[in-house]
């Protein structure tokens, strides 16, 4: 195992400061990615600085219009909340979908979201929801987070505190995973609000999109869409060992549709 | 590289030690404490041979350090039963004959126990679904089912559908 300095302070503030003070400092929240890759010589921090105890980073928190959740929040924590599963089924579905039980223990909603993997789960129920990321120093809209493959738009050291998700009349997700990873090879979030829909998609390109071409249709104008109308070339879908461009392209069109007639027979 | 204390409890008994900050669990569990009953399987967290319970929920031993452990709670596979008195799962594993080599055993075990611990309704579609991170080679995983079914049933917590 690679050598490193271990801290574990329970202010955000004081985390933050100690960060800036060291060499190649990581953040560490679960470890379920950050532990492997330091293990796989992927990474070499020389700092460690463990989140865990920060109080003000915990909890699951509802207004009348939205759900706060803390980043620290375990995957299964999140698959098990009564509020989100009452308010945000599609997202508790989600949540409980990632890899499997032990790592849903441990890995954590603002660890995933801040590695921005672009085969993770949670960043199309992020954008597909339209949520707001705070942030020790401000509040980033998450159309302005997500800038291309692991890469984010924090700064040096900037800690993602709470994600604040908009309630949504309907939500549901749908993926289709590496047998072996269980990430997303197409990853499919819908969401219902005022009767507009919200399509993300993960898993299919260099960063989670948007899919504009049906925005904001109420669910049987989407139902009557035709997909096959849509020009795919303008999300720059990828090609990889898992899957062609023309089969994630496929595999986004089925899961939309199996997304919508979900919504139908609920 | 700095060092630091930790303190927690493993199978009821309170350890208190100064340790190197990178240590893994998984390697404290078996070469310092020689509780040699968690195993190491493919140390990448892909296998479920290391699952041991902290603060009774399943982790994968080889990707924490022992350092995030601090005031925590561990059970491994040596705090559920004994070889003269055996858990009721462990029994269930005997009996259906769950094993063979035993090496994914004490992972698979934990996950059982959690399952169990589980509001949702508990199939065999359910259970199986649950050991997704749990890897055996031998025994093709009916008799694990079989087992963990067994278990379930005597506790009256069997939804027998599929």
């Amino acid at each position: 195992m690679k050598k490193f300095n271990y801290h574990s302070l329970k202010n955000l503030n004081e985390s933050y400061n100690l960060y800036t003070s060291c060499e190649f400092p990581q953040y560490l929240a679960g470890g379920m990615t950050l532990l492997p890759s330091i293990k796989q010589g992927l990474s070499s921090p020389t700092d460690l600085i463990d989140l865990s105890l920060i109080e003000e980073m915990k909890g699951i928190s509802e207004n009348e219009n939205s759900i706060t959740v803390g980043s620290l929040t375990t995957h299964n924590e999140l698959a098990q909340s009564t509020i989100i599963k009452n308010k945000l089924s599609g997202l508790a579905s989600l949540a409980s979908r990632i890899a499997d039980n032990a790592v849903r223990n441990k890995g954590t909603l603002g660890g995933a979201v801040c590695n921005a993997d672009p085969a993770a789960d949670y960043p199309a129920a992020l954008i597909s929801l339209d949520t707001e990321l705070t942030t020790n120093l401000r509040q980033i809209n998450v159309k302005d987070f997500f800038l291309d493959m692991f890469e984010t738009s924090l700064q040096e050291g900037e800690i993602l505190k709470n994600i604040t998700f908009p309630k949504a009349d309907l939500s549901n997700y749908e993926k289709f995973s590496s047998q072996a990873s269980k990430y997303a090879i197409v990853g499919v979030f819908v969401a219902v609000s005022k009767q507009k829909i919200k399509v993300a998609i993960t898993g299919a390109s260099n960063k989670p999109f948007l899919l504009l071409d049906l925005d904001n249709y109420n669910i049987n104008e989407a139902i009557e869409f035709n997909l096959e109308n849509i020009d795919f070339s303008k999300y720059d879908i990828n090609s990889d060992l898992n899957a062609s461009s023309e089969y994630r392209i496929s595999l986004i069109k089925s899961l939309i549709k199996k997304s919508l007639n979900n919504f139908i027979y609920e | 590289m700095n060092k630091i204390k930790i303190n927690f409890k493993i199978n009821d008994k309170q350890i208190n030690r100064e340790v190197d900050s990178n240590v893994l669990l998984s390697d404290f569990i078996r070469y310092d404490l020689k509780l040699t009953g968690t195993h190491i399987g493919c140390d990448t967290s892909q296998c479920g041979s290391c699952i041991v319970m902290l603060n009774d929920k399943c982790v994968k031993s080889c990707s924490i350090l022992l350092a995030q452990c601090n005031n925590k709670r561990l059970t491994t596979v040596e705090g559920i039963g004994k070889t003269d008195n055996l858990h009721k799962i462990q029994e269930a594993f005997k009996s259906h004959h769950g094993l063979q080599c035993g090496f994914c055993t004490p992972g698979i075990l934990f996950s059982a126990l959690e399952l169990s611990q589980r509001k949702n309704k508990k199939t065999e579609n359910y259970i199986r679904e649950f050991l997704d991170g749990n890897l055996c080679r031998c025994t093709g995983y009916h008799n694990i089912i079989k087992a963990i079914k067994s278990y379930l049933k005597e506790k009256d917590l069997l939804d027998e559908k599929v």
